[in-house]
């Protein structure tokens, strides 16, 4: 009993531990403008899944906060987060918005 | 015995080729004439914990040692953590990679970019490439 | 007796080579498309974090965050020719996570 207790302890515990698969970022401006981040992750249960389009919504979600400007310095962050049975895949993106003067 | 000895010839001579990662940038075709460049760094290594088995195995004939087992989970605790490929003895191979493209190009402007993360695999030996292929803008 | 000098023998070689391991994940590249002005200075820049984990216990991965902050930090003009490598030392029971940043400051 003690044993079983230890084991489920010891795996909740080890919950939640997160490791970086990759990392990347582009040149960055002189003048760097705002800086803007968008977030997007999805759920895998026992690492089973048939699309990667959660990594499109990040995309997205950056684009609308620059809209007519240019992102530079993008900068992509992709890891998983291990739960006891599920993974948390996130795909955390931030750049520099460079706007036209006329949208500033 | 013998069967291994003539086994081994034919696993290090074949090799495996493995990729683990590859990244793709902007590829500009509108600014000039494209020359390609390339930087390949590599580290060779060896899968100790298969060398060991496979040692085991030819020793003792298929039997095992105790002691063997011993050693491949001391080494197992002794380089615990994530890996891509065989581990190397030395990480710094891959450091000098963007001064070594940058020499390649007198104008400085590189595009099309292919990062590339691969590997060759022999039997328990491997060697750990990081290759760079871009073109150079003239 | 020349069992256990085996064994000794072996087992130091092992201990010798304790945490001697490593592995490069990857290695990125970008913003090499523009040319470095002929009059203007330029100079490499680099920064180098890591984050040290313990049978797997990682909270988070602001280490990362950190070496781009700190590259940012030494290049007040333009940065460009950004190469990022992401590597682990392994170790006893435990591993150290790199990164590796290096541009180039116009």
């Amino acid at each position: 009993m003690i044993r079983k207790f230890c084991l489920l302890l010891i795996v909740l515990t080890l919950s939640g531990c997160v490791g970086l698969n990759t990392v990347s970022m582009t040149q960055i401006p002189k003048d760097k403008g705002q800086l803007v981040e968008a977030n997007a992750h999805d759920w895998v249960f026992l690492n089973f899944t048939t699309q990667n389009d959660f990594a499109d919504k990040a995309v997205e979600s950056l684009k609308a906060q620059c809209v007519d400007g240019k992102i530079s310095g993008v900068f992509t962050k992709h890891q998983t987060t291990s739960y006891l049975l599920v993974f948390k895949r996130e795909s955390i993106v931030s750049g520099y918005c460079d706007l036209p003067q006329g949208k500033l | 015995m013998k069967k291994y000895l003539l086994l081994t010839p034919i696993l290090l001579l074949s090799a495996c080729a493995r990729m683990d990662h590859i990244q793709i940038g902007d590829i500009d075709q509108s600014q000039g004439k494209l020359t390609p460049i390339s930087v390949k760094v590599s580290e060779n290594t060896v899968d100790v914990d298969t060398a060991l088995a496979v040692t085991d195995a030819i020793v003792t004939n298929g039997s095992g040692s105790d002691e063997v087992e011993a050693l491949r989970t001391i080494w197992a605790l002794m380089n615990m953590g994530p890996r891509t490929g065989n581990p190397v003895f030395n990480d710094t191979y891959a450091q000098d990679v963007l001064n070594q493209l940058h020499a390649q190009c007198r104008s400085g402007r590189i595009t099309a970019i292919r990062s590339v993360r691969e590997a060759n695999d022999y039997a328990i030996t491997s060697g750990e490439i990081i290759r760079i292929d871009a073109d150079c803008i003239m | 007796m020349k069992n256990q000098i085996k064994t000794f023998a072996l087992l130091s070689g092992l201990l010798l080579l304790n945490g001697c391991t490593s592995s490069i994940h990857m290695v990125s590249n970008a913003g090499f498309n523009q040319t470095i002005p002929v009059n203007s200075s330029y100079r490499y820049v680099e920064a180098s974090t890591k984050q040290h984990v313990i049978l797997g216990f990682a909270a988070n991965t602001n280490y990362v965050d950190e070496a781009r902050q700190l590259l940012i930090s030494q290049c007040d003009g333009e940065l460009s020719a950004v190469s990022t490598q992401y590597s682990t030392d392994h170790g006893f029971l435990s591993w150290n996570n790199k990164i590796l940043m290096k541009g180039i400051c116009i």
